[in-house]
């Protein structure tokens, strides 16, 4: 969270992740191109290149996409989220340069434009096994270069939050032509079917974290809480939310995060006003809820960002009685400030 | 994220979990199956017991071996390094037996002609026409 617009607003623990994924990069195409060179001497280096950044990019591209629900399912996952647009524009450069590579090497070299001859020099849109797979990686790389190319915050302040993220979902777009790059791609020509069953492995483990989040998200959505008095419901009991930390409950359809600062219990929407990030799952660092995507904060009394931030949230009425948390699940305007519940001991 | 964006990327993945492996298999389905070994010629036979005669270079060995009554006749012909003509052709007599290509073992069997037990065995480039070499045994 910054009040300018900085390149990259680096601090310590971006700059040792960004170490981290810099050296794993370099480890995995030099291992890759060794034990290639081991196996097959004669490889050219133009071929080494591309199939390693083929494969880094892949492998990157599973887990980025694999990092959303792992962060749902498990809290200490949070900090790959915090970095995870590092990773994606790494993915994409490592792409780029497979991409770059192969239209030299495979159309560079003729009298036609490279860019056209992608698209000409295979024209089997009928046939599935000679199908022109290049094209489908060029609009794969496209997509991740839009992607890349708006991932600062500045664009998703410029496009706002709901164009930007329609932008984004792209990636699933753009995943789904790469797998069909690679399925009628080198699959055709690499006849160990252990390509197959790799494929099979990442497509499989993706969807099955997607769908059990997504399942268990719904669930959350659709768990049914007693009304009480006025327009209170009881939610939990108090001992359930831990300190600093929050409870999430969907009533109404919108999704409440009740905090505990100490011993007093706040509510407050649990979307972030930056990327809709959930608070809920953050916790309260310097007195204010902090988002666990981007570390976007708020003041738990009033649902405000600390001066000179100006993003706020709607705050909701809290109380306890006999030991349980009740909200009213009516929204006061974004930024109201409200007493919370004290709880006493 | 908000409730209509789990939602929409819920929907998504449902149907990623039906398009990607129905890609991934028709893929799998349509890979061409590697082209198969068509011989030109059977399997090279068993020598045959007798051996009638050899002719020896460093580069070939040729045997002419038989059956112990003689009612059928082997060429073998043992090529240790491959020939300089693309395409010869080896004929027992008049006969046509076979095709000499590259290193290998190639055993020809064929039936005697009544006037000659032993045939002139000839080696013959079918591109320059020439006769590369004439074995007598």
């Amino acid at each position: 969270m910054g009040i300018s617009y900085q390149a990259v607003g680096w601090n310590r623990q971006k700059k040792y992740y960004d170490w981290i994924l810099f050296i794993f990069c370099l480890c995995y195409l030099g291992a890759f191109i060794g034990l290639s060179v081991a196996f097959n001497p004669d490889m050219t280096f133009e071929t080494l290149l591309i199939r390693s950044t083929s494969t880094l990019a892949l492998l990157l591209l599973h887990f980025i996409l694999s990092i959303g629900p792992l962060a749902r399912l498990d809290s200490r996952f949070l900090p790959l989220l915090y970095n995870r647009r590092h990773l994606g524009v790494t993915m994409f450069l490592v792409a780029a340069i497979h991409g770059g590579f192969s239209i030299f090497q495979f159309h560079g070299l003729g009298n036609t434009n490279p860019f056209l001859s992608l698209f000409l020099s295979n024209t089997n849109y009928n046939s599935l096994h000679a199908l022109p797979f290049q094209a489908l990686g060029f609009f794969a790389l496209l997509i991740f270069l839009l992607m890349a190319a708006t991932s600062h915050d500045f664009w998703l302040h410029v496009l706002t939050p709901r164009i930007w993220k329609t932008l984004h979902m792209g990636v699933y777009l753009a995943y789904f032509l790469v797998i069909l790059h690679v399925i009628f791609g080198v699959i055709q020509y690499e006849t160990n079917p252990i390509f197959i069953w790799i494929l099979f492995a990442g497509t499989g483990t993706l969807v099955t974290l997607h769908i059990l989040t997504g399942v268990r998200e719904v669930r959350r959505d659709n768990a049914r809480f007693s009304k009480a008095e006025e327009c209170f419901v009881k939610v939990c009991a108090v001992e359930d939310i831990p300190h600093n930390r929050a409870k999430v409950f969907c009533l109404d359809n919108e999704r409440i995060a009740v905090f505990r600062v100490e011993d007093t219990l706040f509510a407050v929407h649990n979307v972030c006003k930056h990327q809709n990030g959930p608070l809920g799952e953050g916790k309260v660092i310097d007195g204010c809820i902090t988002c666990p995507w981007h570390g976007y904060q708020y003041l738990p009394k009033n649902g405000q960002s600390p001066p000179p931030f100006t993003e706020r949230v709607s705050t909701y009425d809290v109380r306890i009685i006999d030991g349980n948390v009740f909200v009213d699940p009516m929204p006061y305007p974004e930024g109201t400030e409200r007493p919370g519940a004290q709880i006493k001991k | 994220m908000i409730k209509p964006l789990r939602r929409r990327h819920l929907q998504i993945w449902s149907l990623l979990a039906v398009l990607l492996p129905a890609a991934i298999l028709t893929g799998w389905l349509v890979v061409p199956q590697p082209a198969t070994d068509l011989l030109l010629q059977p399997e090279t036979a068993a020598p045959l017991p007798l051996l009638l005669g050899q002719n020896d270079k460093p580069e070939r060995t040729v045997s002419l071996r038989a059956v112990a009554d003689s009612s059928m006749l082997q060429l073998e012909w043992v090529a240790r390094s491959p020939l300089t003509a693309p395409s010869a052709l080896v004929y027992a007599g008049p006969a046509l037996l076979g095709r000499i290509g590259p290193r290998g073992n190639y055993r020809f069997s064929f039936r005697p002609s009544p006037g000659s037990r032993r045939p002139q065995i000839i080696l013959y480039d079918i591109i320059h026409h020439t006769v590369i070499e004439k074995i007598n045994f």
